[in-house]
C-alpha cells in the first residue's frame, strides 16, 4: 500500500477496491466449502420400509431442497469467479 | 434382518424410526447452518468496490458477482425454509403417528376388554350346557386313542408326529409381529375373561378392571393362576440362598451393547459391578440374566417359571428376592446411585427393583422384558428394548403406567424366523445386536439416556465386578 501524502488518489482507490475485492473472493470461497459441507447434512432419502404418498412427498421435497442448495453454490461459484474476474482485470489496470 | 430401530415414549409422543428422527435432527441442523451462510452473504457489501475511483473496466464482473451472491443468498433463503418445513413435517408425522398409535392400543384393550367379558360370560353358561356332553366325547376319544396305541401303535405314532409337525410348521405364528400384538392386548384381558365367567355385568367388569378402580388385573389373575396351581405342587415360591461366586476387576460398561454384553449367561445369574473412587460413596451397576428352568415345578434354579409367574402376579419371586441379597451382600443402600439392566425375566426383576422404591435407581434398560405392568416411577430414566417379533415381552402386557423410551425392533422381517426354536427373535445373541445399533443411533432421548447411564460410573477410579449364584431351598 502506497505511504504518505503524495499517494496517487486513483491507485489509492484501486488498491483498496482490489483488496475488498480479495477479502470477497476469500469469503465466496469458505462461503463454498461451508455450502459443501451442509449439502452433506441434507438427507438423500428415508432408506426405511416407509411408503406411499407421504413418503414419494416427502422425497419430492428432498429433491426440491437438494436443486435449491445446488444452485445457491453454482450463484456463490459464479460470483467468485466475476471477483476473480474483476481482480484481474484491476490489476491489468494498476499495471 | 431389519437394522431400523422404532423409538417412542420417553415423556414424548413421538414415535417414527431412528432413519427419520436423525433426518428431522439433520434438517434442523441443515436450516442452523444455511442461516448462518445467508447472514453471512448479507453482510457482503459487493458493489462497494465499483463505487471506488478506478473501478470502471471491472465494473461489468462486479454486477454481475453482486447478481451472484444476491441470487444465492435469495436461493439460501429459501432451502432454510425447505429444510424447517421437513423437519417439522417429519416431527409432526411422528407425533401423529405415535398419538395415533396410542389412541388404537387403548381402544384395542377396551375391546379386547368387553369382548373377554362377554366370551367369558358366554364359555361359562355353555360350558353348563355343553359340559355332560363334552366329558363323554372325551372320554371317548380317550379311549378309542388308547385302543389305537394298542392294536395300531403305528398309526399312533404317526398321528403324534403328525400332530408335531403341525406345530412346528405354525411354530412361526408366535414370531408373528400381529399374534404378538394380539397377545400383548389379550394378556391384559384374562382377568376381565374370569370376570365375565362369574357373571358380573359388562360395568361392574370395568369398573373393577385395570382402568376403573384396578382390584382386578393382570396380577390377580395371574396370582390366582400361581395359588391354584400351588395346590397341585406346581408354580410354589420357596426360600433363596444367595452366595458370590467370584469378583474380578473391570471397566465402566461404555453405551448400551456393553450392557447387554455384561448380563450374566452361565452359572451365576447376577452381577454386581462396584464403582469407587476415593471421598465418593460407591456407585453400582447390576446385571440380571433371564429364565433359566421353564419346569413349572420349583427345583434349586430360582430364575424359573414360578419367580416368572410370582413376579407377573406382583408379588416378591425368588429371583426378586435373590437379587436383593445380592445387593445386600454388595452393600448396595437406599443411598447407592444403581443402574439396572436385565434381560427378559432379569428385565422384569429389574423394573420391580426400581418400582420399589428401596434404591437409587439412576438408569434401567431392560432387554426383551414382560415388564408393561411393572408401576415404574416416571423420574427413573428407562430404556426398553423389545423385538415386534418376540411374544415375551407381551405376556407383560400393554405399557400401564411407565412410560419408558421404548425402542423396538423387528428381527425377522426379511426372512422367516428359524423353526428349531419356539421364540428365535427373544434369543440375548439378536438384543445384543439391537443394542449395538441402539449405540449408533442418532436421536436424541437415545443420546441422553447413555449419557445420563454413564453419568453414575463417571470418576470411578476401581471397578469391580461380583457374580453370585442363588439358589431355591426347599
Amino acid at each position: 500500500m502506497p505511504q504518505g501524502s503524495d499517494a496517487d488518489p486513483w491507485a489509492l482507490s484501486v488498491v483498496i477496491a482490489r483488496r475488498m475485492l480479495e477479502e470477497q473472493a476469500a469469503a465466496l470461497a469458505a462461503m463454498l466449502s461451508r455450502l459443501d459441507r451442509a449439502r452433506a447434512l441434507a438427507p438423500s432419502g428415508a432408506e426405511s420400509e416407509w411408503a406411499g404418498p407421504a413418503r414419494r412427498l416427502y422425497d419430492a421435497a428432498l429433491g426440491e431442497l437438494h436443486r435449491a442448495l445446488s444452485s445457491a453454490e453454482l450463484s456463490v461459484d459464479a460470483a467468485l469467479a466475476d471477483t476473480r474476474r474483476a481482480i484481474e482485470s484491476l490489476a491489468s489496470h494498476v499495471g | 434382518m431389519s437394522d431400523d430401530l422404532v423409538v417412542g415414549g420417553g415423556g414424548s409422543v413421538a414415535v417414527a424410526t431412528v432413519t427419520l428422527f436423525d433426518q428431522a435432527q439433520r434438517l434442523e441442523r441443515l436450516g442452523r447452518d444455511l442461516e448462518a451462510c445467508v447472514r453471512i452473504l448479507g453482510a457482503m457489501d459487493a458493489g462497494a468496490a465499483s463505487r471506488l475511483m478506478g473501478t470502471t473496466g471491472a465494473r461489468t464482473a462486479l454486477e454481475r458477482a453482486e447478481r451472484g451472491i444476491d441470487d444465492a443468498r435469495a436461493l439460501l433463503g429459501l432451502a432454510v425454509v425447505r429444510s424447517g418445513h421437513l423437519a417439522a413435517g417429519l416431527q409432526l408425522s411422528a407425533n401423529v403417528y405415535g398419538a395415533g398409535e396410542s389412541a388404537l392400543a387403548a381402544i384395542s384393550e377396551r375391546l379386547a376388554g368387553d369382548f373377554a367379558a362377554g366370551l367369558g360370560f358366554l364359555a361359562a353358561r355353555w360350558g353348563l350346557v355343553l359340559a355332560p356332553g363334552l366329558l363323554i366325547a372325551g372320554s371317548r376319544a380317550a379311549l378309542a386313542s388308547a385302543v389305537a396305541s394298542t392294536i395300531a401303535p403305528e398309526a399312533a405314532r404317526r398321528g403324534a408326529e403328525t400332530a408335531e409337525r403341525w406345530i412346528a410348521r405354525h411354530r412361526s405364528l408366535l414370531s408373528d409381529p400381529r399374534f404378538v400384538q394380539f397377545a400383548r392386548v389379550s394378556i391384559v384381558s384374562v382377568d376381565d375373561l374370569a370376570a365375565g365367567a362369574a357373571g358380573l355385568p359388562l360395568p361392574v367388569v370395568r369398573l373393577l378392571g385395570d382402568d376403573g378402580l384396578g382390584p382386578l388385573g393382570l396380577d390377580t389373575t395371574v396370582g390366582a393362576v400361581a395359588a391354584g396351581a400351588s395346590v397341585f405342587g406346581a408354580l410354589r415360591e420357596t426360600r433363596v440362598r444367595t452366595v458370590p461366586l467370584s469378583s474380578a476387576p473391570s471397566t465402566r460398561a461404555h453405551g448400551f451393547a456393553d450392557r447387554a454384553a455384561r448380563v450374566p449367561r452361565g452359572r451365576a445369574q447376577v452381577r454386581i459391578d462396584r464403582y469407587s473412587a476415593r471421598g465418593r460413596p460407591d456407585r453400582f451397576e447390576v446385571y440380571l440374566g433371564g429364565t433359566a428352568d421353564f419346569s413349572p415345578r420349583s427345583g434349586k434354579e430360582p430364575w424359573d417359571l414360578t419367580s416368572n409367574i410370582s413376579a407377573l402376579s406382583g408379588e416378591p419371586s425368588g429371583a426378586y428376592r435373590a437379587v436383593v441379597d445380592a445387593l445386600d451382600q454388595a452393600g448396595v443402600g437406599a443411598q447407592s446411585p444403581l443402574v439396572v439392566t436385565g434381560y427378559s425375566q432379569g428385565g422384569l426383576v429389574a423394573a420391580q427393583l426400581a418400582a420399589s422404591g428401596h434404591y437409587d435407581v439412576r438408569g434401567l434398560y431392560t432387554l426383551g422384558a414382560p415388564s408393561g405392568q411393572v408401576d415404574v416411577p416416571r423420574d427413573v430414566l428407562w430404556v426398553a428394548v423389545e423385538h415386534t417379533d418376540d411374544v415375551v415381552p407381551a405376556l407383560g402386557g400393554t405399557w400401564a403406567t411407565a412410560d419408558p423410551v421404548l425402542v423396538r425392533r423387528e428381527v425377522f422381517s426379511d426372512r422367516p424366523p428359524p423353526p428349531e426354536l419356539a421364540v428365535p427373535a427373544h434369543a440375548a445373541a439378536h438384543y445384543r445386536a439391537t443394542a449395538e445399533l441402539i449405540d449408533a443411533a442418532n436421536e436424541s432421548r437415545l443420546r441422553d439416556a447413555r449419557a445420563e447411564f454413564s453419568a453414575v460410573g463417571r470418576g470411578a477410579e476401581r471397578v469391580e465386578s461380583t457374580w453370585y449364584w442363588a439358589s431355591r431351598v426347599p
